[in-house]
């Protein structure tokens, strides 16, 4: 099943990155990092993945998607899919998944990631929590409840070590069964 | 020579500046002349454009010697552009990358004397798509022709100048200056002078201008004071125009404009003070008054019946 990790800055594409280097997606097919630009006026601000340092975090990901392009021209903290029907076919195109996927999230109630879960019902939500304030300040939207139904499994925390030994990341899975 | 001239007026905008200064930045080609014009800004504004200077040589930097006011800036800009196409930017606004390019491209691929652009209403982080008020586009149109008359908003009542770029070999340099005695709304008689003195127009689906709606100080949503009146004077600017065009429909479709803007400034008369209400009623009644009968009567029966009422009220206060 393809993977699609959900990141809105670089402490969370990290934490997504940290994982597949654990070996927590060696079962998994394709493996797409989405990245959202959630600046202010993100038309004026370099996103997070442009570095070229980025690569290191790139390299680990079959394809590094950009969500500000596919929602264009609305922002990624405010943005709603009016029809949802449209959309779905709209984002398995930009992310290149055709089968079942599941979501790899930092958090499954703050946008845009939590549009992602309303959009696709069916996709497994698994949740790395960001290792310290990426958090943005919006107050929590989308299905809530829905999503905790979705949980299935309580994944001990386990630590896990980036390769260049800078930054280190608890770790908290949630598993469907 | 450049290719394209884009005129930025800058007022006590220092912060936006920083933002502005980045999209110029990132939409700068070679031919691309950027004329940033300061309207004696009492702010830090002058010190950001002096260090952006540093790193963007390619900068025209004007500085009024006292507070110009936005149109007679305008026009001093238009005297430093070099370009033969002509845009604006807003200092508080932004493109999107690349959509210079493109607008340049759609003038250059249509040969129309100016083409207009849909654009993105901006409200913190709402964004809204504006479009241009004409559904036929990519084609090359009369702009004597896109007056709707009444009952109807027409392309030539989208009053946004930088959603759009003008081909300054095309069209005659008097219609491109601003009145300078207008202190606000001065782009609504000026694209109503464009349009019926030009040739082709086109209208194009580009929409990667974003709007910043929530930073206008002259917007009808921001409190009043005396100078709130100065829309009746550029509106009476589109009355004598659309009379001087000696066509009837011209001049109901300016009776009709004319009553919605001032319902539109009856309705917020709350936020101005009382001796400026009383002021609103009579300058309006007799503003209306000014439009020839027949016109008028058609324009009210194209309006909605309360709006109706209320106009027809504010007739009988100055009626002659």
């Amino acid at each position: 099943m393809d993977q699609v990790f959900v990141a809105c800055g670089l402490e969370s594409a990290a934490a997504h990155a940290a994982m597949i280097e654990a070996g927590r997606y060696r079962t998994a097919g394709r493996r797409v990092l989405l990245v959202s630009n959630n600046a202010p006026i993100p038309e004026l601000t370099p996103g997070f993945d442009e570095p070229k340092e980025f690569a290191a975090i790139a390299a680990l990901f079959d394809r590094v998607v950009r969500l500000n392009p596919i929602i264009e021209p609305y922002h990624p903290l405010v943005w709603r899919p009016a029809d949802p029907a449209v959309w779905t076919v709209t984002f398995r195109e930009a992310l290149g998944v055709s089968g079942s996927f599941g979501l790899t999230l930092t958090s499954p109630t703050e946008p845009p990631a939590a549009m992602l879960v309303e959009l696709f019902p069916d996709a497994p939500v698994q949740i790395v929590p960001a290792p310290s304030g990426e958090t943005v300040p919006t107050p929590p939207v989308g299905p809530v409840a829905s999503v905790l139904g979705r949980v299935g499994r309580l994944r001990q925390p386990a630590r896990r070590r980036l390769r260049h030994g800078l930054l280190w990341l608890r770790t908290l899975t949630f598993r469907p069964d | 020579m450049s290719e394209l001239s884009v005129i930025v007026p800058v007022h006590n905008a220092a912060r936006f500046l920083p933002g502005c200064l980045a999209t110029i930045r990132a939409n700068y080609r070679d031919g691309y002349q950027f004329i940033l014009i300061d309207d004696h800004s009492s702010d830090a504004t002058p010190q950001l454009i002096e260090q952006a200077q540093e790193t963007m040589p390619w900068l025209t930097v004007l500085r009024n010697p006292e507070n110009y006011g936005v149109a007679r800036s305008r026009n001093r800009a238009l005297e430093a552009a070099d370009g033969r196409y002509l845009s604006y930017l807003d200092a508080d606004d932004w493109y999107q990358p690349g959509h210079l390019d493109a607008t340049l491209a759609a003038i250059k691929r249509f040969g129309a004397d100016f083409v207009r652009t849909d654009h993105v209403r901006v409200d913190g982080l709402w964004r809204t798509i504006v479009e241009a008020p004409e559904p036929v586009r990519d084609t090359v149109l009369d702009p004597r022709r896109q007056f709707g008359g009444v009952g109807r908003t027409t392309i030539v009542d989208y009053p946004f100048l930088w959603a759009g770029i003008y081909d300054r070999e095309r069209i005659a340099p008097e219609l491109l200056t601003f009145d300078e005695s207008l202190r606000t709304a001065a782009d609504r008689p000026w694209f109503w002078r464009l349009y019926l003195n030009t040739e082709s127009t086109v209208v194009v689906g580009l929409r990667g201008y974003f709007y910043r709606k929530d930073s206008n100080p002259s917007a009808l949503t921001q409190a009043g004071n005396p100078s709130t009146l100065h829309f009746l004077d550029a509106y009476a600017r589109i009355r004598d125009l659309a009379v001087a065009s000696g066509m009837p429909h011209h001049v109901e479709q300016a009776a009709y404009g004319a009553c919605r803007i001032v319902y539109l400034h009856l309705m917020k008369r709350e936020r101005l003070s009382r001796e400026l209400q009383s002021e609103l009623f009579r300058r309006s009644s007799r503003f209306l008054n000014s439009f020839e009968g027949e016109a008028m009567s058609r324009a009210l029966a194209a309006l909605p019946f309360r709006q109706r009422l209320v106009l027809k009220r504010v007739l009988r206060l100055e009626r002659s």
